[in-house]
């Protein structure tokens, strides 16, 4: 597995030309392998049946020859056995030898005889037998003659020859094996009178002349066994045991056999039989593997050549291909590499030039920079915008404060008797002035986020439609107003309804202010899925792209001097940013701008209708402790209260309230977080001093990290300002109500 | 023990195969050509029957047939159906050990003659007993030439060839076995059985022989075929009676069923 591994790791390391290259070398190779492998074992296999076919014709006409020399050898033995003294020499020695009398005459005469006819007929042995199998004359072409009075009756052709009531049906040749050498001989019964006298046996020398001959007739080799040895004639690999392969294989078929490592078709031809009764055979030999390898070599040599041409040039090949591939690919990626080297990337890269694969890649890669681009740009957006915010946030809380010692003064200048009513104007003046300005701040202080946000389940179609106769209003008449809603879709979001109606508003009248000459506004509101979209669509003049890159700073404006603040739009970014929503614009110069706010959906069930009438919240006849230096702000919340039934004891600062404190029982103390002497959550502390068991509702206009410690919950402890008095009579019934709870179950 | 055998009583003491098959006993030819010996009183007969077995009665045709199918082969020899054929080739007689002297002397007459005639290439008689001292006639009966001949020791000679119609005489001073044969057609064979005394027959067709005018005395008798050893049997002949004997030939032997 480590080599395995091994090889991976250089196989991933290496350039995809080399490893082209050799995967083409290497499959080329393979087919050249096995084309090789193919062709030589249909080689193998068609030489095989060539040979196994010739060995079988051989073996016929091998048979052939057989039979033809039996019958001529017969023919030969049948005319020397009628040969005028034979017959009548074997007679009369046998009528006398029946009586005793073994006339030695006779025999010589017939050798003498057999001698001559044994040159004549040219053959290398001729014999006769009486009619007992034993050898009555003989003669010999070449080598020693078989002796007169040896027994050959063991040799069946001889008994067949002598009986004659047995049917000589094999008519085959036999072999007679003898010190000098073998001999196929034919066996024929000498006759007189219809009587068997003997036999005659004439016959050939089985030697290296017969397998010779057999040769000449055959390309392969010849053998001849005799029994379970060798007579003559070699094959390679005999003395390896080659000859017991041999030797054992089938009797008649041609067979493939293995003979010392080397393959070989071997055919049988059956030559007789021995005196002994052990069969001879010619066996027909062809070198399987040796022919194979003769008529392979030459091809397979040239498909070396020429295969290992094709392998070189399928490596050529692979490699070519992989470099047009890969050279556009080096390309592009210097071209990445200078990109990142310069940290900019600039133009596109060409890659007309380049295959697919390239300018696909470039195309995505495009796509990618695009994005990235657009992401960056956005990103560099937020930043700028969240500065700002920042800025705007410090900047507004501390004008806040200067705004409040602004008012505050004017104020109690306006108290001063002594004011003419000139100073009387002049002083109005400067508290309207704070008043836009305090407008002012709160905006900005709504871009920067700092706000608290009390969010609600509210139905973001609803809210268009509450809004709707408000907005027509505000566009005026040359402007009309469509509202789509998709009720099906219950397009609901957990936001704060008053930050959002601030939103719809803003956005409305940013689209007024870009038709003068009239036009129309679009909202949709919409659900897909997670989200809830808010579209407000003009037909105005559009927005450029440099004004766009700006549009949510504050006190961007492109309006004239003194005509927009520049908070508006800013002050949708700050909400929809805290709201965790998005806000985008898709605009044309001269076709108009579509702002898309996108909320996330909400599953919730909507807050319980009630909220949006005052009158529908339940009053009480507690009594509430009201702790708020602002008179006006004291007077409103002292009047709502009271028109609910509660009874109210108002005190504008510390000393006050804890004097109330003191005096009577309270159920309920509602304070101004900031006061100029003593802070609201420390004037809670005191009057929970006095009275633990009451509840303490906060109220103010900030959300500023000082408030963080006391716990405020908005909604149920804490009071935004601006409020409104159904909002304040909610908050107060709701915590009475949760007060009273916890001290039950306590 | 010795039977003494009547003439009256010859039909009732018939071969009982003989009888069976021709219900009636004709007295044998005697194959005697010699001159009887002259009738005297106190003589008795021999007879008897002859069984061949089959190993002599086949014999295989002459020549191979190549054009059969397949290999060559010899067909094998064809038994026949009965073997009267071949009674004429045995020879029945009386042994000369013995009484012989007595017997040749008493046979001691004029010079008998016989005749072997050569005609469509074969031997007639096949086998020719003869007393010995007969002359013995060769004519030729055929259109060709033949050379009659024998390397037999007992009588070796070489008559020569000689066309149609000639003849060539040959007497047989010696007995014993004279196998004859022609020098130009290898299958003609024959023999000449020169015998020392004339109590000698061929069986008939049916293997019955009669030996007739016997003197008395115990002898032993032979049965001669050319392919075997002669096969012999002991024969008392009493005067007035006839002598049965019954010859298997050749005799049966475990090979030679």
């Amino acid at each position: 597995m480590t080599v395995f591994g091994g090889l991976k790791r250089v196989a991933r390391r290496t350039r995809l030309s080399v490893k082209l290259a050799w995967l083409g070398a290497a499959l080329m190779a393979l087919v050249v392998a096995a084309t090789v492998i193919a062709l030589t074992l249909q080689i193998r296999t068609n030489t095989r049946r060539r040979f196994e076919d010739e060995l079988r014709r051989n073996q016929n006409t091998f048979a052939h020859f057989q039979q033809e020399k039996l019958e001529q050898l017969e023919f030969g033995a049948s005319l020397i056995s009628r040969t005028a003294s034979l017959p009548y020499a074997l007679e009369t020695y046998r009528a006398e030898a029946m009586s005793g009398v073994r006339r030695a005459d006779l025999g010589p005469t017939v050798q003498q005889q057999l001698e001559k006819l044994v040159l004549e007929s040219n053959k290398d042995i001729l014999l006769v037998t009486d009619d007992s199998g034993r050898v009555f004359a003989s003669a010999a072409r070449r080598g020693i003659p078989v002796p007169v009075g040896t027994d050959l009756s063991r040799m069946r052709e001889i008994r067949q020859g002598l009986d004659v009531r047995e049917r000589i049906t094999r008519g085959g040749l036999a072999v007679l094996r003898r010190g000098d050498g073998d001999y196929q001989v034919a066996v024929y019964p000498v006759e007189l009178g219809g009587y068997t006298l003997g036999t005659l046996v004439l016959g050939e020398r089985l030697d290296s002349s017969f397998v010779n001959a057999a040769r000449a007739a055959f390309d392969g080799y010849v053998v001849v066994s005799i029994g379970n040895s060798i007579a003559s004639g070699t094959f390679p690999g005999m003395k390896q045991g080659g000859a017991h392969t041999l030797l054992a294989a089938p009797a008649n078929e041609p067979t493939t056999l293995v003979i010392a490592g080397e393959e070989f078709v071997v055919a049988p031809v059956p030559l007789g039989e021995t005196q002994d009764g052990a069969p001879v055979r010619m066996w027909l030999l062809q070198p399987l593997t040796r022919t194979v390898r003769a008529l392979t070599r030459p091809l397979v040599q040239d498909f070396l050549v020429y295969g290992l041409a094709a392998v070189l040039f399928a490596a050529l090949g692979a490699a070519l291909l992989a470099r047009s591939v890969l050279r556009p690919f080096d390309r592009f990626v210097r071209y990445l590499r200078d990109g990142t080297a310069a940290e900019r990337i600039e133009s596109r890269f060409d890659s007309s030039e380049a295959p697919a694969e390239v300018a696909t890649l470039n195309e995505s890669f495009g796509e990618l920079m695009d994005a990235l681009r657009l992401s960056e740009a956005q990103l560099r957006q937020a930043q700028k915008l969240e500065a700002i915010g920042t800025l705007a946030g410090g900047i507004a809380h501390d004008f806040n404060n200067l705004l409040t010692v602004i008012s505050g003064f004017t104020q109690m200048a306006l108290a001063e008797p002594g004011a003419g009513p000139a100073v009387r104007e002049d002083l109005g003046q400067v508290i309207s002035a704070a008043e836009r300005a305090t407008v002012l701040t709160r905006q900005l202080l709504a871009f920067s986020r700092k706000q608290v946000l009390m969010p609600t389940v509210l139905d973001l179609g609803d809210s268009v439609e509450d809004l709707a106769p408000m907005l027509r209003r505000l566009v005026g008449e040359h402007i009309s107003i469509r509202i789509e809603t998709d009720r099906a879709e219950f397009p609901r979001v957990l936001a704060d309804r008053g930050q959002i109606e601030q939103v719809i508003i803003n956005l409305v009248v940013n689209a007024r202010d870009a038709m003068p000459l009239g036009g129309r506004i679009v909202i949709c509101v919409g659900r897909s899925g997670t989200a809830v979209t808010l579209v407000v669509r003009d037909t105005g003049s559009g927005i450029s792209d440099d004004v766009r890159e700006r549009i949510f700073e504050p006190f961007f404006t492109t309006k004239e001097p003194g005509k927009g603040t520049g908070l508006g739009l800013a002050t949708v970014y700050g909400i929809v940013q805290q709201s965790g929503g998005t806000i985008d614009l898709t605009t044309a110069v001269g076709d108009g701008t579509a702002f898309t706010v996108t909320l996330p959906a909400s599953d919730e069930p909507l807050a319980s209708g009630a909220v949006s009438a005052f009158l529908a919240v339940p009053g009480g006849s507690e009594t509430i402790l009201l702790v708020e230096d602002e008179p006006s702000v004291r007077a409103l919340a002292q009047r709502a209260l009271e028109s609910r039934g509660y009874t109210v004891l108002a005190a504008g600062g510390h000393a006050d309230a804890l004097a109330f404190a003191a005096r009577t029982h309270i159920d309920m103390l509602l304070t101004d977080v900031v006061m100029p002497e003593m802070a609201g959550p420390k004037v809670a502390e005191r009057f929970l001093a006095l009275q633990p068991d009451s509840a303490v509702v906060y109220m103010s206009g900030y959300a500023d990290e000082t408030l963080r410690p006391f716990e405020l919950d908005a909604g149920v402890n804490f009071l935004r300002k601006p409020f409104t008095a159904e909002e304040l009579v909610r908050i107060v019934r709701l915590s009475l109500d949760t007060t009273a709870a916890s001290a039950a179950a306590r | 023990m010795p039977l003494t055998v009547r003439r009256p009583f010859l039909a009732v003491f018939a071969v009982p195969l003989v009888a069976l098959v021709s219900g009636a006993t004709r007295p044998s030819r005697p194959a005697v050509h010699a001159g009887r010996a002259p009738a005297r009183v106190a003589t008795g007969r021999i007879e008897g029957s002859v069984i061949i077995s089959s190993v002599l009665v086949a014999r295989r045709p002459r020549f191979r047939i190549y054009n059969d199918p397949g290999p060559g082969a010899l067909p094998p020899a064809a038994a026949r159906a009965d073997s009267s054929a071949e009674m004429h080739n045995i020879v029945i007689y009386i042994a000369p050990a013995g009484a012989g002297a007595a017997l040749s002397a008493a046979a001691g007459g004029g010079a008998p003659h016989a005749s072997m005639t050569q005609r469509d290439e074969t031997f007639d008689p096949h086998v020719l007993p003869v007393l010995r001292g007969s002359t013995v006639d060769f004519p030729n009966g055929d259109d060709v030439f033949h050379n009659v001949f024998s390397l037999s020791s007992a009588k070796a000679f070489d008559l020569g060839r000689y066309p149609k119609g000639s003849s060539r005489s040959l007497t047989f001073d010696k007995p014993g076995r004279v196998d004859v044969f022609c020098h130009i057609h290898s299958d003609m064979s024959a023999i000449v059985l020169v015998l020392d005394n004339p109590y000698f027959a061929s069986p008939d067709t049916r293997g019955h022989f009669v030996i007739d005018s016997v003197p008395p005395g115990d002898y032993t008798v032979i049965g001669f075929h050319q392919r075997i050893k002669p096969v012999q049997q002991h024969v008392r002949v009493i005067a007035g009676e006839t002598a049965k004997t019954v010859f298997t030939i050749p005799l049966p032997s475990p090979e030679s069923p």
